[in-house]
């Protein structure tokens, strides 16, 4: 059987197993869809285009489209811990609500602090509940780091006042897949920027289970939803790249597919922000940018509905999706990175710059003490 | 003072073989071209803003890992025959020799005019550590430029290292840090190119040795002052 016709099985018992399982919601995502006023039309193309989003064929959209439409089988946990709740609140905030959202919204979300009504001990008994009921079903998603120092004290969530860390590992446990949604859920984030007093750190570490990750701050919609989807109808993890990041997503550069790669290539350069460079939409790669050394599809998938990106609005890439990129990408409007010496901001450059001139010195130095050495050692040499 | 006069004969001692001249001039050239080169790319500072037809970034890219390429064979020719040269003999003395504290101290002694400098092997103790970091530094440069690398040019060779870089670039902490590797591996050869040229005229002239010469003609002219001193 070939690699087509195996994914083609998979995904066909994938969609029989998902529809044998009871529904969560009382009423299906197509009547759903059809009263918020999507027609079967519109929910189709949807579907097309998760599909050639994931880099699979044709065939597979109306399987995407039965696998959102059972969308409903799957209980989720979204936690948050260490965060600003931006991945959500980029998910949720759209100008209209897209199916995407409407699908997340519908589904069986069974505890999700910025989307509940439930409060206090009410908000504590749900979650509890869910991870009983739902034990080896549910997917977790994580939002924001979990800080680990002093046993996890920094972050206690609740009436109870559980650590971050033992929430995240209990619900880990009985979870069926791992979500890390946000950089700060995959890598630590911000909050692990050094010196990291709480000792953030991504879900992955400390949990013992395989999770994958959706860096990003926020990661487009398009990538947690795809990421879902996948799982939705494979049941399995997709392809991971060395950071765990699914590779459809994150296998290129945001620079291999930028629309201003033409203007860096050919030398053309925004040399100050607001110069005719920067009307003229050339490369900000000497404004900052860290496009090259950031792994997203942004520059082709883009944000809110698609309509713009950061480069797009005329600010380089800060690398919002790379490990550490808080030490590791700054200064964000700097090409290079510098570093504090004595207070003051430096980079290689400049401290090359002074240990090269101190090595001219040195060996003027030396060069003008030989002058003056008497040659008694001359006899012996 | 007159008997050692006398002692005093011409000695001619065969350093360098030609592979290891040619690939110094290689390794000298192509480092010069290296961080040209590469400071345009971490810096651009010439644009054409006429049209986009002309790839100037992109030119300059093109010669510097043509140039990489050529640095990595090299270094890795040069750390080859090291080890298996028809000269390594007295090189790896000199490795031998960089253990010993006494060596150490009568190289720093010299540099600061005291005593004359002897070298059991091939190299001095401290010059031997700078050698070896410099060899470091070109290892370093060239693993850090493939990483670089294979994400820009995707087939050939840049195809296949593809993965194993991927995981160099993990472990060096993602491309960034990769980026930056580079850049400082670029400092290291500027700032040692000028104590090195100024060692080898200083050492020259102090002690009477043939230092120039070697990387020339690859032997080392010198007199050689009395029957106790060996000769090799």
């Amino acid at each position: 059987m070939n690699g087509f016709n195996s994914m083609f099985e998979k995904a066909t018992e994938r969609i029989r197993i998902l529809s044998s399982l009871e529904p969560t919601q009382k009423e299906s995502i197509e009547t759903m869809l059809d009263k918020k006023g999507y027609d079967r039309r519109d929910f189709m193309k949807w579907a097309a285009s998760i599909t050639a989003m994931l880099s699979l064929p044709s065939q597979f959209t109306p399987l995407f489209a039965d696998a959102a439409k059972l969308a409903d089988r799957l209980p989720l946990i979204w936690l948050h811990m260490a965060e600003c709740t931006g991945c959500s609140e980029a998910f949720i905030r759209s100008d209209a609500p897209t199916v995407d959202s409407l699908i997340f919204e519908h589904i069986s979300l069974e505890y999700h602090e910025t989307l509940m009504a439930a409060a206090g001990w009410q908000a504590e008994e749900n979650l509890e509940h869910a991870m009983k009921k739902y034990e080896g079903k549910y997917i977790l998603l994580v939002e924001g780091g979990v800080p680990t120092a002093m046993n996890g004290m920094y972050l206690t969530l609740g009436a109870q006042a559980k650590t971050g860390l033992s929430l995240v590992q209990e619900a880990a446990e009985k979870a069926a897949a791992i979500f890390s949604i946000g950089t700060c859920a995959s890598f630590g984030g911000i909050q692990a920027a050094a010196p990291n007093p709480t000792g953030a750190k991504g879900v992955d570490k400390v949990v013992g289970k395989p999770v994958i990750n959706v860096p990003g701050c926020p990661p487009s919609a398009a990538n947690i939803v795809g990421t879902l989807m996948h799982f939705l109808l494979f049941g399995t993890l997709p392809a991971l790249d060395r950071y765990s990041r699914p590779k459809w997503a994150y296998g290129n550069r945001i620079h291999d597919l930028c629309e201003r790669r033409g203007h860096f290539d050919a030398g053309e350069f925004v040399e100050s922000f607001g110069d005719d460079g920067a009307k003229e939409g050339w490369c900000l790669y000497k404004q900052g940018c860290k496009g090259p050394y950031t792994f997203n599809n942004c520059s082709t998938e883009r944000f809110n509905q698609h309509v713009n990106w950061p480069i797009g609005a005329g600010h380089g890439c800060m690398g919002c999706s790379e490990p550490n990129f808080w030490d590791t990408m700054g200064p964000l409007e700097k090409p290079l990175d510098s570093y504090l010496v004595k207070g003051l901001n430096k980079t290689v450059d400049n401290i090359g710059t002074a240990l090269l001139s101190a090595t001219v010195l040195g060996i003027g130095a030396h060069a003008v003490a030989s002058i003056f050495m008497n040659n008694n050692d001359e006899s012996e040499g | 003072m007159n008997n050692e006069e006398i002692d005093a004969v011409e000695h001619v001692d065969f350093v360098y073989t030609s592979a290891n001249r040619v690939l110094h001039w290689i390794r000298a050239l192509v480092v010069t071209g290296l961080a040209i080169t590469g400071f345009y790319i971490a810096s651009p500072f010439l644009s054409p803003g006429e049209s986009t037809d002309q790839l100037v970034y992109a030119e300059w890219v093109f010669w510097h890992v043509l140039l990489g390429f050529v640095l990595l064979s090299a270094g890795l020719l040069r750390i080859f025959l090291f080890f298996f040269g028809k000269d390594s003999s007295r090189e790896l003395r000199s490795l031998k020799d960089m253990f010993s504290i006494k060596s150490w101290i009568i190289q720093l002694k010299s540099y600061f005019f005291i005593g004359e400098l002897k070298k059991k092997g091939m190299y001095g103790p401290l010059q031997f550590f700078s050698y070896f970091m410099i060899t470091v530094m070109v290892v370093l440069a060239s693993l850090t430029g493939l990483i670089l690398y294979v994400h820009i040019y995707h087939s050939g060779i840049g195809g296949l290292l593809y993965e194993p870089m991927r995981t160099l670039e993990v472990l060096m902490g993602g491309l960034a840090t990769v980026r930056l590797l580079h850049h400082i591996t670029m400092w290291g050869f500027l700032i040692f190119i000028p104590i090195h040229v100024y060692m080898v005229v200083w050492s020259a002239i102090r002690f009477k040795h043939g230092g120039l010469d070697v990387m020339f003609t690859g032997y080392d002219y010198h007199l050689i002052k009395n029957k106790k001193k060996k000769s090799k």
